[in-house]
């Protein structure tokens, strides 16, 4: 065992990226904008701050960690306001000027154009900036070049000190990168904020107050991943800690404790291998995940030695529980399969590695495990009356009805929504980094991106001449002020169409000349100072057009690359906007326009959308287990009242549970429901094993207790999870403990009172 | 949107040098932090110096000047000219308010620059650090109006010419990236006043401040 589980570590390839577990999305452009979201840029972004010292320090560090970054290679882009356009993409911008400017219409350079343009730069001449400016003034008296970079000034730049972007406060210094690692590569992702840790560390020694600060997509997958690895490993110690001690003190025997591994073992073994085998790989909270759902698995052995006496051998006992064990095997594989068939990668990965881990286990407590038990061994204990107090418990069974009456209530009057609408709410990231996240991004003016307008065409100049004739109509809802801003990929990358206009409307040689000489009448210019002018317009005339190709691998291009994506032929641009008040009346606006080619999309409303299709799948899925379930049970059972005795109490439980975690401020989500199936697999084994009534009294006390064994056993397991910090881990502990207690409970309450065979 | 396409000059002015900075400045910020690093000079030797005459001229400090500015440049035919106040407030403002031939005014605080123009309505701040041409007037300004020679020095190669009643005192910036827009910056007064300031570019292009204290 040992062996295989060496075998198993070893040659399965474990990946830690979230990026495997979640949706796809359902339509080409989804998948597309979802992978690109994941993988692209906006998943790429380290924001960061430095506080703790006075704002000169603090931008001098700024600028030294920067240097730092540069060097290290490791990024694709880093900005704390100090201009990363090198000197060659200076210059070619300016050699494009007139292609790329918006300034260019057919009378730019008539002569009163020409003539209030030279005004105003003999202004610029006298202001304290002259000797800055002055090398433009001659081959760009019209200032196209500062109109471009207009256009490209960031909705809201943070203010700067010391040419460094700060917070409004001057409290903060701003920095921003964009790693070469993929937002979800986790490991990469941690070795990289674990190497700017460090440099800073290194910068500024270790007796300041000063600190840095990060937040972004990759650092929230870094801090999530570890979160997750952190609690579900201290929450598996304390859970396996406190099981052991407590099956030490039900049987009092460490070979029991041992013996009770083995079908766990190898259900885990072969989970892990089933999973590899059909994914190429296993996800590391699948595994995590999957191991605490097959804490189920831990009953079958308790059962076994639970019936152990001195008289009977464990083959014999086995072969006695078999029929009742089958039946509970079988049907809470069933449950398991509604995971396996969702949609939802992580999901599927789960339920195959539950299904599997299951069918294993049983088989080893059936054909393995009791050739393992010593000759004779059997648990010390007493547990006289047991079953006569549980019998008991039936005369109050009124109160199951009663319950689920009252859970009812609860549920269809309750004025909280029952379902979690928000994905966000799930996420195992604390509120303060979310928080942070949020000021960071304010201040630095690149907020998180939300609502998107997509464009699709069919190529590079179609995709590009619809993004033009869509901007007068977002300026229009800038106007309008349904939203404050958007970026376009035209605004640094016109299409050729226009580019072409552009050039069409630039005059020849003569004319220029000619209006020069007009508007220069009167102006203390020297005549011979505009010829590099006149010589531009020249060789504008002929210059050849830019294409997205043209920046490739500068910092332009980069952004270019972030606005414009194209996917086996398709083209798309993304248009980010921003300060949206009211998202539906923008959806209807851009429905309005009536053009198949352009939506709306509203990246987090999207992947809520998903999550809860998926979880109405899984919902549906549980469904049609349950009604198979409910037909295993008849062939197994075949009485309708047994397999209703054994469904009765489950479902109740389920309704109370429910009900109980809505009062608790839960809101149900996916993970909710997929530990219902855990409880329906549990309550289908507790009430399958109250209900049968074989052999003597203290057979039966004897069954009773194994029961109650397990399902303190599970409730410990659970209730610890429930102390879980994670929601995720919180919403399973809760929901399998309550779930694990009131399917006992109910069991117990509608046990049958008769002495029938099942 | 702050800017619209057919933004006002200046605004674009602030705009390119906000965003393509081809002058880096490195810049050792403690000096600006700390300007009582050193404390050189022979004033003890009671020689006419160039400390002795910053401590003066921060002494007699007018708090409101008004200036006269010519430029030459070799694209023009003939020098233009602004007139309008200076005013200083002690330890780092600095206010330079053109008032004709039309309305703007630059006030440096710290490392902040507010840039006002009435006509366009356009107001915004921005680093000094982001505009060496605008920092090397400043730091003129203030290390003599503050009286703060060690940092003048510290930035520039000072020279002193004439007597106390009549001087000039030559500054030749000490950063290279500097030196490829200011050659150097000639203040020129009598007694605790500044007088006139001439800064040149490399290119032979210069221009001449005339400061008037005010009733004069």
């Amino acid at each position: 065992m040992c062996l295989g589980t060496w075998f198993a570590a070893a040659r399965v390839p474990v990946h830690t990226e979230l990026f495997d577990l979640l949706p796809e999305g359902s339509t080409t452009t989804q998948r597309l904008l979802l992978k690109q979201l994941r993988t692209g840029v906006s998943g790429r972004l380290i924001l960061m701050g430095l506080e703790g010292a006075d704002a000169d320090r603090l931008a001098e560090n700024s600028k030294r960690l920067v240097e730092w970054m540069h060097k290290s290679e490791l990024f694709h882009y880093v900005g704390n306001g100090i201009e990363t356009l090198t000197q060659e993409e200076r210059d070619h911008l300016f050699r494009s000027r007139y292609l790329l400017s918006p300034g260019i219409q057919k009378d730019t350079f008539a002569p009163d154009h020409l003539r209030d343009a030279l005004e105003q730069r003999l202004d610029d001449l006298r202001s304290p900036l002259a000797p800055m400016i002055k090398e433009f003034v001659p081959a760009d008296p019209t200032t196209e070049f500062l109109k471009i970079l207009t256009t490209w000034t960031p909705w809201n730049t943070p203010t700067k000190h010391r040419g460094v972007w700060f917070s409004a406060d001057h409290q903060r210094a701003l920095l921003v990168a964009e790693t070469k690692a993929a937002g979800f590569d986790v490991d990469s992702q941690a070795d990289v904020q674990q190497q700017i840790r460090e440099a800073f560390q290194s910068m500024v020694g270790s007796n300041t107050g000063m600190r840095l600060v990060m937040t972004g997509p990759g650092v929230f997958a870094v801090e999530a991943q570890q979160t997750i690895q952190n609690e579900i490993w201290w929450l598996s110690l304390m859970a396996v800690m406190l099981v052991f001690t407590f099956l030490y003190f039900s049987y009092r025997s460490v070979t029991l404790l041992v013996l009770s591994l083995v079908p766990l073992a190898s259900g885990i073994v072969t989970g892990i291998l089933a999973v590899d085998f059909a994914f190429g790989f296993i996800h590391g909270i699948t595994l995590g995940f999957g191991v605490t759902l097959l804490g189920v698995v831990d009953d079958y052995p308790i059962h076994l030695f639970s019936h152990l006496t001195r008289e009977s051998s464990a083959v014999n006992v086995i072969q006695e529980i078999w029929s009742t064990m089958r039946l509970g095997v079988i049907t809470t594989a069933l449950g398991f399969s509604a995971l396996l068939l969702a949609g939802f990668p992580g999901l599927s990965q789960l339920g195959l590695f539950a299904i599997v881990g299951l069918l294993t286990a049983a088989a080893t407590t059936r054909w393995v495990l009791p050739f393992l038990v010593p000759v004779g061994f059997h648990p010390r204990r007493s547990v006289m009356g047991l079953a006569g107090l549980a019998d008991r418990f039936t005369q109050a069974r009124l109160l199951v009805p009663l319950s689920v009456l009252l859970a009812s209530a609860v549920l269809i009057w309750s004025n909280t929504p029952l379902w979690e609408q928000d994905i966000a709410n799930v996420s195992p990231i604390s509120s303060d980094k979310k928080i942070l996240d949020h000021t960071l991004r304010t201040e630095l003016g690149a907020p998180d991106v939300r609502d998107l307008i997509v464009i699709e065409g069919a190529t590079e100049e179609d995709v590009l001449q619809r993004s033009e004739d869509t901007m007068p109509a977002l300026d229009r809802l800038v106007k309008q002020e349904v939203l404050t801003g958007f970026d376009i990929v035209t605004r640094y990358l016109p299409s050729r169409r226009t580019q072409a206009m552009r050039q069409a409307a630039l005059p020849d040689q003569q004319t220029v000349q000619r209006n020069l000489r007009v508007a220069l009448k009167g102006l203390p210019f020297r005549p011979t100072v505009f010829r590099p002018f006149v010589e531009a317009i020249g060789e504008a005339k002929t210059q050849p057009f830019l294409q997205s190709q043209t920046f490739r691998a500068t910092t332009l291009g980069i952004k270019i690359d972030s606005l414009l994506l194209e996917h086996s032929g398709r083209w798309i641009a993304v248009v980010p906007l921003r300060g949206i008040t009211a998202r539906e009346r923008l959806y209807e606006i851009v429905l309005s326009w009536e053009k198949p080619s352009i939506s709306y999309l509203d990246l987090k409303g999207e992947s809520n959308r998903l999550i809860m299709a998926y979880r109405n799948e899984t919902l549906t899925l549980v469904g049609w287990g349950t009604l198979a379930i409910g037909f295993v049970l008849f062939m197994g059972l075949r009485s309708l009242s047994a397999v209703l005795r054994v469904l009765i109490p489950i479902g109740s439980a389920i309704v109370v549970v429910g009900a109980l975690l809505h009062s608790l401020g839960e809101r149900l989500s996916l993970f909710h429901v997929a530990s219902f199936l855990l409880v329906v697999g549990l309550g289908l084994d507790y009430a399958l094993f109250f209900n049968r009534r074989h052999g003597t009294e203290s057979e039966r006390d004897r069954t009773v207790y194994g029961l109650l064994v397990c399902s303190t056993t599970t409730i410990l397991v659970f209730g610890v999870l429930a102390c879980s910090q994670l929601p995720v881990l919180k919403a399973i502990g809760m929901t399998a403990a309550l779930g694990s207690f009131t399917c006992l409970l109910f069991a117990a309450l509608l046990a049958d009172q008769g002495t029938h065979e099942v | 949107m702050i800017f619209g396409v057919n933004a006002n000059r200046t605004t674009l002015l602030l705009v390119l040098f906000t965003l393509t900075r081809f002058m880096v400045v490195p810049l050792p910020s403690q000096v600006w932090a700390d300007p009582t690093t050193q404390a050189e000079g022979n004033s003890a030797t009671g020689e006419w110096n160039v400390d002795q005459l910053i401590i003066r001229l921060a002494k007699q400090r007018k708090e409101t000047v008004s200036f006269e500015e010519t430029t030459f440049s070799a694209m023009l035919t003939e020098p233009l000219k602004t007139r309008g106040t200076l005013k200083f407030t002690p330890p780092a403002r600095l206010e330079k308010h053109v008032t004709d031939p039309y309305d703007e005014r630059y006030v440096i605080d710290g490392d902040n620059v507010l840039y006002e123009k009435n006509s366009t309505r356009v107001s915004k701040n921005f680093s000094l650090e982001d505009y060496p041409v605008l920092r090397v007037f400043v730091e003129v300004f203030r290390s003599s109006f503050a009286g703060d020679p060690v940092t003048l020095k510290r930035f520039y190669k000072a020279t002193l010419e004439g007597k106390p009643r009549q001087w000039s005192l030559i500054l030749h910036p000490q950063d290279v990236t500097i030196q490829s827009i200011v050659q150097s910056v000639r203040l020129s007064g009598e007694g605790g006043h500044i007088t006139r300031i001439e800064t040149r570019s490399p290119d032979g292009d210069r221009s001449v401040l005339v400061i008037q204290a005010p009733g004069e």
